[in-house]
């Protein structure tokens, strides 16, 4: 089950309609749709704060994307003290920079958070190519962060 | 470092990205099919690609004899050169004008649903001359010689006057298109293609453009990787080096690649030891060991002498010897039932487990240090096929294959990999690795799995990774 749905049953259970919901979290209801039907994700501030509105337990949305994330953290140069808005810039213009199926892929796997087996699924491929792409992908981003940050290793960004 | 800053970064991602990705129809940008799965690689990785095995065997063919031969130190080592007759006093492309491309590494994306029928590779046409000629590429080092006969030979840029053959094909260009064709692999590709001014432009379906400049031929010199026909040529498949007092080994994979690695087959070297990949540069006649010691460089001078070969570092000096091939040794047979592992994670605190059971079953674990069993995390299962007298293709004169084990992918599918050596392990059980990209798997004297397979980590080079499965 991916963030979406989870979010979508938790505020299922919660009683809470989406736009009673929405005016909790202070966002439109069009935004919680798309969180909702997986269109746009929330942040993980959002996430916390969606957590506290539901009472439960932020680890139950975010569970697998805290695992997912640790091999993009990966990325990150060591010692590299980044803000979230440089790393944001640097990773549109990465992904600005990758074939489109390669971007799309990263967008399914990473925004989207779906499986590698959805993906393969969409694109009717085997999973192992999804993979095999995505952690190419990977290595990619780890190889332009490295390259974007070199002269900000050990600073402030 | 916070763990959500990645997390959040990617929930900045740009909409109109994501709105392109939302947009996408199902099955669109893969087909799925593994010859249009292999179009979506940029030109010069695909056609480095299609040519890299025969093209690197080539340069074994020729490196090794001089090795052999004891005149790889000697100054006045040559490959000799390439043959252009009357290309450049026909095609005199003197202007040279060099401008690089700012990223052509996502070059590429290659049309697809293609029909191998609908091309033709006429000669080109009278007007299509004014292509005919050396381009070059800069950036990615690639470049690419069409010749008026309507052939193409794809070289790399090995130095700034040194073109090394990579490759060859046909060409045809047909409304404003060309359409290469390399028989090594059977692929094709097209592109759009424009002449302006001096250069000319190749643009994908995706309107990703590469520009290659005209190049004077003269100013270069092209060495051939490839030349079978050659007396000195020899096969070194079976040749395999070994430390003389120390188990180990530099085997010369193939014959089809240029790295070499050493295998350490055991002692107190850490498992990471295992596999070291190494490239030999001719040029400087010198080993260079690219993650030797956690990132560092290490170079080493090589030279036979009295059939020894003798690698060199500073006042370090690596004696090895021929390896004698033993059948005997490698005639462990797969131990079924019988749990194999590899170490994972950094620190190496988990394992990932593989019980190759009687009924043609593996099941696939991971379970930490005290044998704890993972079973949240990791979990596969799948069929296998061990035959134990079959050669495997890509190996099938090598010492080291005992059999072939093929494992049949998992229904399941892993969601994420945590570290590396996950990532190498899956890869590896899965069936298209070993289909499509020859991994060898074999039983050493002491019944450990070994699972090697290339991967390759730039345009340019060709590694070799390993994963060792030790019974228990």
């Amino acid at each position: 089950m991916d963030i979406s749905k989870r979010l979508a049953d938790a505020r299922a259970a919660s009683n809470m309609t989406q736009q009673e919901f929405a005016d909790r979290l202070f966002v439109s209801r069009e935004l919680v749709s798309k969180w909702e039907n997986g269109l746009r994700r929330p942040d993980h501030k959002t996430l916390q704060r969606i957590a506290e509105v539901l009472g439960i337990p932020e680890g139950s949305l975010i569970k697998q994307e805290d695992i997912i994330f640790k091999e993009l953290e990966a990325c990150i140069p060591p010692g590299c003290s980044i803000s979230r808005a440089s790393l944001s810039a640097l990773l549109n213009n990465f992904l600005k920079t990758l074939p489109k199926t390669d971007a799309n892929l990263f967008i399914r796997r990473y925004y989207l958070l779906n499986s590698n087996s959805e993906i393969a699924e969409f694109y009717g491929i085997k999973p192992n190519i999804v993979r095999s792409r995505l952690s190419k992908t990977v290595r990619k981003l780890k190889k332009y962060l490295k390259e974007e940050l070199k002269d900000a290793q050990n600073a402030d960004v | 470092m916070p763990k959500t800053l990645m997390f959040d970064a990617i929930s900045d991602i740009d909409e109109a990205l994501i709105d392109t990705c939302l947009n996408e129809e199902p099955g669109k940008a893969f087909s799925g099919n593994k010859n249009e799965e292999r179009h979506n690689r940029p030109l010069w990785r695909r056609i480095a690609l299609a040519c890299a095995i025969p093209a690197m065997a080539a340069l074994l063919i020729l490196i090794l004899p001089k090795i052999l031969d004891n005149t790889l130190l000697g100054s006045d080592y040559h490959f000799g050169n390439f043959s252009f007759t009357g290309l450049a006093a026909e095609v005199p492309l003197s202007d040279v004008y060099v401008e690089s491309l700012e990223d052509t590494d996502n070059f590429g994306e290659f049309a697809q649903n293609r029909t191998d029928a609908k091309y033709v590779f006429d000669k080109p046409s009278k007007d299509d001359m004014k292509y005919v000629g050396l381009w070059l590429d800069q950036q990615s080092s690639g470049a690419i010689l069409l010749n008026k006969d309507g052939t193409f030979v794809f070289y790399t840029q090995y130095s700034e006057t040194l073109l090394r053959f990579a490759g060859e094909g046909y060409f045809c260009i047909e409304n404003g298109k060309i359409r290469l064709f390399t028989p090594a692999d059977g692929e094709y590709s097209e592109f759009s293609i424009a002449y302006k001014r001096r250069y000319i432009i190749f643009t994908n379906e995706y309107n990703e453009s590469i520009r290659l400049d005209p190049v004077n031929i003269d100013d270069y010199v092209f060495k051939p990787m490839e030349d079978k026909t050659s007396p000195d040529a020899m096969d070194f498949r079976n040749i395999t080096w070994r430390l003389a007092d120390e188990k180990t080994h530099i085997n010369f994979w193939n014959n089809e690649v240029m790295s070499i690695s050493i295998n350490v087959n055991e002692g107190n070297v850490p498992a990471d030891r295992i596999e070291e990949t190494f490239v030999w540069d001719s040029e400087t006649n010198t080993v260079r060991f690219p993650d030797w010691h956690e990132g560092s460089t290490l170079l080493l001078t090589g030279k036979i002498e009295n059939d020894q070969l003798i690698l060199s570092a500073g006042n370090t000096s690596y004696v090895l010897v021929p390896y004698v091939y033993d059948p005997n040794i490698y005639s462990q047979d797969l131990q079924l039932g019988k749990p194999y592992y590899c170490t994972c994670g950094n620190p190496k605190d988990y394992r990932v487990v593989i019980i190759f059971e009687e009924d043609g079953r593996y099941v696939l674990t991971a379970e930490d240090t005290s044998g704890n069993l993972l079973t949240d995390r990791y979990y596969l299962e799948g069929t296998y096929e061990y035959c134990p007298d079959e050669r495997h293709p890509y190996r099938h004169d090598g010492p080291e294959v005992s059999g072939v084990l093929r494992i049949t992918p998992p229904n399941g599918e892993l969601d994420y990999m945590n570290n590396t050596d996950m990532y190498l392990f899956f890869e590896t059980v899965s069936s298209s690795w070993i289909v499509e990209h020859g991994a060898e798997i074999f039983i050493d004297e002491e019944g450990v799995i070994w699972i090697s397979y290339q991967r390759v980590f730039t345009d340019e080079l060709i590694v070799y990774d390993c994963v060792k499965l030790s019974p228990r």
